[in-house]
């Protein structure tokens, strides 16, 4: 169990007048069994009818129309949880988490890569994360700017470097083609920086997170965002807008364990 | 019925007049061109219609049934009736629309079966439409367009009205309205179906809309009026399709959606027509199971048959279409409108041995059915003789506090006699389809 004081921070700026925003914001915490939300406040900012609603995934959105024209959008969320995934209750598998999405395609790398793995790979789901997770980082290594928010698992295993999306992808598109089920997690780790993606395999009713890029099991210092398919199910601000010209973003994210 | 014949240039003339064109898209350009009329009727006797009509409701039935389920419970694939793969690699399928239940439970409102009938008198269903399927403005307009011109024609002969399509689409609004306004929304004049949307907009006094004339807030869809006063919006009968409604939900570089609609949608706000999610029933993997579907949901025996198909899925069946590709067509389950249909028996030795290699590899991908040796209907030529063209009916059903089928529909033809495709989006013509009242 551990309590969890989070913040996240998003400041855009533009170089002229945004006539019409519209946003669909992500970043409202799971408020569960596992990880219970003691307080919280959100912060946003120009702000109209804030309308708080749920995707199919299961995740909370906040979304909202602007027509009052702006050169800046702030968003600041932060308050206090308390997690414990030991209390984590099975669910029913729903079965989108066993084919590949847009992002988890098996294209020729993918392929080459499964081809590669050894007989007898497949054994319980955890323990087979853990060892593709070892082969993920024999051929693949963190770095950032080489890839995009478009960059799909395959182009990523190509290119061989990438960040925690890139990783996350990689590793559910070789799961989920090895027959067990994984979903992708956004969310926040413990320490200041920006957030974090990370991966979920089924296990017995259970989903077990797993950070593939830091190649360690989810623990209680992690907090959820939100889940999907893949990256796409969880934009953490998805906007639509007229006019802005040039944006100017910066990001925090921050977990301090109490 | 034979005084209408003399009409038909006066007639097509008309029709160009009204804008009764058709859209297609060929390698990335639009090319608007007219929908050939053709002025002798598809007649379909009282008796047979009412069969057709029994048939129709019980299948669009089980599809409504098969759409609630597959986007809460999945007792289908529960229960084996339908492997699970068909439904999660669907393209039709949108995980975003999971958990939604639509206002009075209604997904497919508007459902175009398309039909045709064999040699032997039997109708068969080739396809499920049950996404916006379109055409029931052509037989309307034609069938004004007759009366005006051979008005004793119909005195003399007893067919049903079918200028109550109107009324028909308009109980279907109210029933799943949820206290606002009824709202057409077109993407626009450059959509295949540009005249159909603005008819109907006409018929049912639906407010006929542009995307930038609707937004979302609050979870509630607004229509925006020129005063600038906004109108809360308790139907959407949406001319565009699923991957550019919402550009929050699906693609993100949609220009034609309108933001937020889904979670309106979700949240009960506002019936969409049809529901988003709905190509998952439509999907040509899943034809396959649709009779199955009206023994598990409803507990009948099906009263429509479909099409011999063989999935390649199953071993015996990839075995006999791997055998007997020849005689077969092929499907691609991805493509519609006419697109991605092969017919074995024209195809060269090596096109065979690649569409064999092709559904060995991806099996999922196909279905392939029996060919059907359909009816021929005859067709005025443009030097004035009768020909015969295969043509199919498109009958329309609607889904409102109870499930009508209109007595009319869509018969295309094809554009050559040996031509078996009669999709609009290849070329034919179009007959007006009478059932007879007595």
């Amino acid at each position: 169990m551990a309590e969890l004081e989070f913040t996240y921070k998003m400041d855009i700026s533009f170089s002229s007048d945004v006539l019409k925003h519209c946003y669909s914001l992500r970043c409202i915490p799971f408020d569960n069994e596992f990880q219970k939300i003691k307080e919280i406040t959100v912060d946003i900012s120009p702000s109209n009818n804030r309308t708080y609603t749920e995707d199919g995934f299961g995740n909370n959105v906040l979304t909202d129309r602007i027509t009052v024209p702006h050169r800046h959008f702030g968003v600041n969320v932060h308050g206090f949880a308390e997690t414990d995934l030991s209390k984590r209750q099975p669910e029913k598998l729903n079965g989108i988490y066993k084919y590949p999405s847009e992002y988890t395609k098996v294209g020729d790398a993918i392929t080459e890569f499964l081809n590669a793995l050894p007989q007898d790979f497949v054994t319980t789901p955890v323990d087979t994360a853990q060892r593709i997770i070892k082969e993920i980082h024999k051929v693949f290594k963190y770095k950032s700017g080489a890839t995009s928010i478009k960059t799909t698992a395959d182009e990523a295993l190509k290119l061989g470097c990438g960040v925690c999306q890139d990783y996350s992808h990689i590793f559910i598109a070789v799961s989920r083609a090895l027959g067990i089920p994984a979903r992708y997690v956004a969310g926040i780790q413990k320490g200041i920086g920006e957030t974090h993606a990370w991966a979920e395999v089924y296990d017995n009713g259970i989903w077990i997170g797993i950070d593939v890029t830091n190649n360690r099991m989810i623990d209680d210092t992690y907090l959820q965002l939100s889940h999907g398919r893949d990256f796409a199910d969880c934009g953490i601000n998805r906007g639509m807008l007229i006019g802005g010209g040039l944006q100017n973003q910066s990001i925090l994210a921050e977990i301090k364990v109490l | 019925m034979y005084g209408l014949i003399e009409h038909k240039e006066v007639i097509n003339e008309l029709l160009a007049r009204y804008g009764v064109k058709f859209g297609i898209y060929k390698n990335n350009r639009f090319n608007e061109r007219l929908f050939p009329f053709d002025t002798i009727p598809r007649i379909i006797p009282k008796n047979e219609f009412a069969f057709l009509e029994k048939g129709l409701i019980q299948r669009v039935e089980a599809l409504n049934c098969f759409l609630r389920d597959i986007y809460s419970n999945k007792f289908i694939i529960r229960d084996g009736i339908i492997p699970e793969e068909f439904v999660y690699t669907s393209v039709g399928f949108l995980p975003a629309c999971e958990g939604i239940r639509p206002p009075k439970d209604i997904f497919n409102h508007i459902s175009g079966i398309d039909l045709v009938q064999g040699k032997d008198m039997k109708w068969y269903v080739l396809e499920d439409n049950l996404r916006i399927p379109s055409g029931a403005s052509y037989p309307m307009i034609a069938r004004e367009l007759c009366r005006r011109a051979s008005p004793d024609t119909f005195q003399n002969n007893s067919v049903f009205d079918n200028r109550s399509y109107g009324n028909l689409l308009k109980e279907v609004f109210d029933y799943v309205n949820t206290d606002g306004i009824n709202v057409i929304l077109t993407p626009g004049r450059y959509n295949s179906a540009f005249f159909e949307h603005s008819y109907l907009a006409e018929k049912t006094g639906a407010v006929f809309a542009m995307p930038q004339d609707l937004f979302v807030e609050g979870n509630y869809l607004y229509y925006s009026e020129y005063s600038g006063e906004k109108k809360k919006v308790g139907t959407l009968y949406r001319r565009i399709s699923d991957e550019y409604i919402d550009p929050m939900t699906f693609y993100p570089d949609s220009l034609l959606g309108v933001p937020h609609l889904i979670d309106a949608y979700r949240a009960g706000n506002v019936a969409v027509v049809n529901a988003p999610g709905n190509g998952v029933a439509d999907d040509k993997g899943i034809y396959y199971f649709v009779p199955k579907m009206i023994e598990y949901y409803l507990h009948e025996d099906p009263i429509l048959s479909n099409a011999q198909t063989y999935l390649p899925y199953y071993e015996n069946d990839r075995k006999y279409v791997l055998e007997n590709l020849e005689n077969l067509v092929i499907k691609d389950v991805s493509e519609s409108g006419g697109y991605g249909v092969a017919f074995g028996n024209t195809m060269s030795a090596s096109d065979l041995e690649r569409f064999r290699e092709l559904i060995k590899k991806e099996p999922r991908r196909f279905i392939a059915q029996e060919v059907i040796d359909f009816q021929d209907l005859k067709v005025l030529s443009d030097d004035n003789k009768q020909v015969d063209r295969k043509a199919d009916l498109r009958a329309f059903v609607l889904y409102g506090e109870e499930i009508k089928v209109w007595r009319s529909g869509l018969t295309r033809f094809s554009q050559s006699a040996d031509s078996l495709v009669v999709n609009s989006s290849q070329g034919g013509g179009f007959k007006d389809t009478w059932v007879l009242s007595r």
